[in-house]
């Protein structure tokens, strides 16, 4: 028996099982091509999972056996003792001709035969025929560390005789849904591969916590994103001198758009980070603007400077240039010119800003007025943006990479207990009075933390008995 | 870049100038600290406090940040959000990136002070209200100069050089330009010691904190994907009735149970070899496919309906449907099967 140094698995079985849907599942990637339709996988494909430039998983997704019971044939056409069964394989792939004449079992038996494990996939709809019982046989005879999973596509009233029959083949037996695998199924799966052969525990096992620790460092992570956005959201107001002409006369349009778009680049951002690149949205929106409040005008100096950074932007100007007065003097002055300096400079700015709008000194404006449409002032935009966010990601996390229909997104905010609630809703007035600070924005961020968690574990609890066996 | 249209998990671009700034800033404080005074000598005492004691200070205040490390300032030229909070990596990325930038400044003052010294005169010397006497200094010197006391000796000040080295405003000293050049050494090892060093180690444990935290990141390497050479068929598939295919023999195609005509696929391969070559040594005009629509189609049913074109046979397929079949999933592959292979499709 030939066993590669790293864990390599080739995923096999006959046609439209769902070998590339476990594929797609087992590496989180949703660009593995699947079809409804069989014969979607063309070509085998190999997939590798790194940690620290060493590969710690490959996984290899074939388009299955098209003519098992010809290879069966051309292998018994010999008698070989069982020890030399693998040489017979060797032997068949050595035939030239055979890679013309069975190009779709070479492709498959090449890398089993270099030191691959197997992944035998089968529905088990219909009863075992003699073509799948030539498949498990053929792969009986290269000897490399084999298991089988069932993936219950249809209804699989006939899994117990699969299983029977499978056992007689195969080292372990699995039922594994790819369409509803959570990371407890897909670990639990990669422990019994770990199991087949001493040589891949090792890695498999590290694999196993890698995606542990990794998931933790997404909630990480996705909480802090999450904290960003829902504090841009809250606090977003558009300048009314930069509306598109179009909409000059519709600024609340214009915030409405700026605040979908927002919403919708979080998603899409989300989404490919998790490898649900082809995932299409489905988003009924629904933000409430409350149009009465959402008309604001502030006061700007010089620049478009709020008062305060104007009180900072003198000082510091007016204590740059006391301290090139020191410098001149060598010292002589013990920094008194940079004191100096700071402090007229800063009762200059709080004089100026003091000044009327519309006032100049000379070509340069002193202040003058600005409007904005936004913040979004309704009790309940805060508790959707974040509802929203929260289920999003929810149903991203937990969505396997198999799945191909659209994602569709309705969330409620009524449902939370009201504490939270209230207390979301004090952080909004926090950001939008400009009292936001380091230790909200942390608190902000553990509150969406815990609040993920406990919603992906009571998903995963739910799910645990369904998918995995 | 607004956090939304940055990918999260990569480190924030920072400005390109930053680097030269901080290196030119460097120059200009050390250019600027050698100002000699009113009495034509460069206090060595408050040169060496802010190039040497202040920074390592920064250093020590630094090195116990990293123990609760927060959001650096550097990050507000990162183009984030203010709200935007980076996760362990981009936060070391970002410690790293500030203690380079003081390892820049620093490299400034080097810079400067080493083409001063070889362009200018430069006159050291040392004044105190509070010390009246050499001896403290000189003891206080000796503590300072260990890092270099034996790689350097001639950096380390004497007694002789810092008494004749004390300057008084009410006083003319009379000292040699050999003896007020000769703090030059001390100083250029303490910058290096005291300042370059510390930020440097800084630096490089921030960026391996970094690097090891990318490292244990677990990846995922795929092919490139590719576009399906298969060229999407625009047949129309020919559709008939069963009453139009009545005469036709029927080959049952992994269907047990078939009661009537020839059965494929439940055997061993060479019986059904031979049953298939007697059918086409029967030359039959056409042939009738029995198959089940649960069950995939395969290349070896595909090879025998490819045999029977040659043999200018006329093929249609029959799907036999049960209470698992799928129709987007069974049928779907069954038809596309029957337009790849022109076989004539049966309704049922």
């Amino acid at each position: 028996m030939m066993i590669s140094r790293c864990p390599q698995f080739c995923v096999v079985g006959h046609p439209n099982q769902g070998k590339s849907s476990i594929v797609s599942t087992l590496v989180e990637n949703d660009s593995v091509r699947i079809g409804v339709e069989s014969g979607t996988t063309e070509q085998a494909e190999r997939f590798e999972f790194r940690l620290q430039d060493k590969i710690v998983l490959a996984l290899t997704d074939t388009p299955g056996f098209q003519r098992a019971r010809q290879v069966l044939a051309w292998l018994e056409q010999e008698a070989v003792a069982p020890a030399d069964r693998p040489a017979r394989i060797r032997a068949f792939l050595a035939e030239p001709a055979h890679q013309q004449q069975f190009p779709d079992e070479c492709r498959l038996l090449e890398p089993i035969m270099a030191g691959s494990g197997i992944l035998y996939v089968t529905d088990a709809t219909n009863e075992v025929s003699r073509a799948d019982e030539a498949e498990m046989e053929i792969l009986r005879w290269t000897g490399q560390p084999r298991m089988a999973l069932i993936n219950p596509i249809s209804d699989t009233n006939k899994a117990d005789s699969w299983q029977a029959t499978l056992s007689q083949f195969f080292q372990w037996v699995r039922l594994f849904n790819p369409m509803t695998a959570s990371l407890a199924s897909r670990q639990a799966l990669f422990k019994a591969m770990a199991e087949l052969t001493p040589e891949w525990t090792a890695d498999l096992t590290l694999l196993s916590q890698q995606l542990a620790a990794r998931d933790q460092q997404r909630l990480v992570d996705v909480s802090l994103q999450l904290a960003e956005y829902w504090c841009q959201q809250v606090s977003r107001r558009e300048p009314l001198l930069k509306l598109p002409p179009l909409l000059t006369d519709s600024p609340e349009r214009y915030l409405q758009q700026q605040l979908d778009q927002a919403e919708l680049q979080l998603f899409q951002q989300l989404a490919t980070q998790w490898g649900h690149r082809q995932t299409e949205l489905q988003r009924d929106i629904d933000w409430e603007l409350d149009h009465d409040q959402l008309m604001n005008t502030e006061t700007w100096y010089l620049w478009g400077l709020q008062q305060k950074e104007l009180l900072v932007v003198s000082g510091g100007a007016g204590m740059a240039a006391g301290a090139m007065l020191d410098m001149g003097l060598a010292g002589s002055s013990m920094m008194m010119g940079a004191l100096t300096g700071g402090v007229l400079g800063t009762a200059g700015g709080w004089l100026a800003s003091k000044q009327l709008p519309g006032k100049r000194l000379g070509w340069l404006p002193l202040s003058g007025k600005k409007s904005y449409v936004g913040p979004v002032k309704h009790p309940n935009f805060p508790l959707v943006v974040m509802a929203r966010a929260l289920t999003f990601t929810q149903l991203l996390w937990l969505r396997p990479h198999a799945e191909r229909s659209r994602l569709a997104l309705t969330a409620k905010a009524s449902d939370w207990p009201r504490a939270e609630q209230v207390r979301l809703l004090q952080w909004a007035k926090q950001l939008q009075n400009e009292q936001w600070k380091a230790r909200q924005q942390q608190e902000l961020t553990d509150w969406i933390s815990q609040g993920l968690q406990q919603r992906l574990q009571a998903a995963v609890q739910q799910e645990q008995q369904q998918s995995f066996l | 870049m607004p956090f939304l249209q940055r990918q999260a998990g990569l480190e924030p671009p920072l400005p390109w100038w930053r680097w030269p700034l901080a290196m030119l800033a460097g120059m200009l404080l050390g250019a600027g600290a050698l100002n000699y005074s009113a009495d034509g000598r460069i206090n060595v005492l408050l040169v060496w406090l802010l190039w040497a004691g202040l920074p390592f200070l920064g250093s020590l205040v630094s090195l116990a940040w990293l123990f609760r490390p927060a959001k650096p300032w550097l990050s507000r030229f990162s183009g984030q959000s203010t709200f935007w909070q980076p996760n362990a990596r981009q936060l070391w990325w970002l410690l790293s990136q500030l203690q380079w930038l003081w390892v820049w400044f620093a490299l400034g003052i080097v810079l400067v002070y080493l083409l001063l010294l070889l362009l200018s005169d430069l006159a050291f010397g040392w004044s105190s209200t509070l010390l009246l006497h050499g001896d403290v200094l000189a003891g206080v010197m000796q503590w300072l100069s260990l890092p270099w006391k034996y790689f350097w000796p001639a950096a380390v000040p004497d007694t002789a050089m810092i008494e004749l080295t004390r300057f008084a405003r009410i006083e003319a000293a009379e000292t040699s330009l050999q003896q007020a050049s000769g703090w030059w050494p001390f100083l250029l090892a303490s910058l290096v010691c005291y300042n370059l060093l510390p930020r440097l180690g800084l630096a490089l444990f921030c960026r391996w904190r970094w690097r090891s935290l990318q490292r244990q990141q677990l990846q995922l390497t795929m092919p490139d994907s590719q576009v399906s050479t298969k060229a999407a068929t625009t047949d129309v598939m020919p559709i008939a009735s069963l009453d139009q295919w009545q005469d036709a023999p029927v080959v049952s195609w992994q269907l047990a149970a078939a009661n009537s005509g020839m059965q494929l696929g439940v055997q061993d391969w060479q019986q059904d070899q031979q049953q298939w070559q007697a059918c086409l040594a029967d030359k039959p005009k056409r042939l009738l496919w029995r198959v089940p629509a649960s069950r995939s189609p395969v290349a070896e049913l595909a090879d025998w309906i490819q045999q029977a074109r040659q043999h200018q046979i006329e093929q249609a397929i029959w799907l036999q449907t049960d209470a698992q079949t799928v129709p987007e999933r069974h049928i779907a592959s069954w038809q596309a099967f029957a337009r790849q292979h022109e076989l004539v499709w049966i309704r049922n």
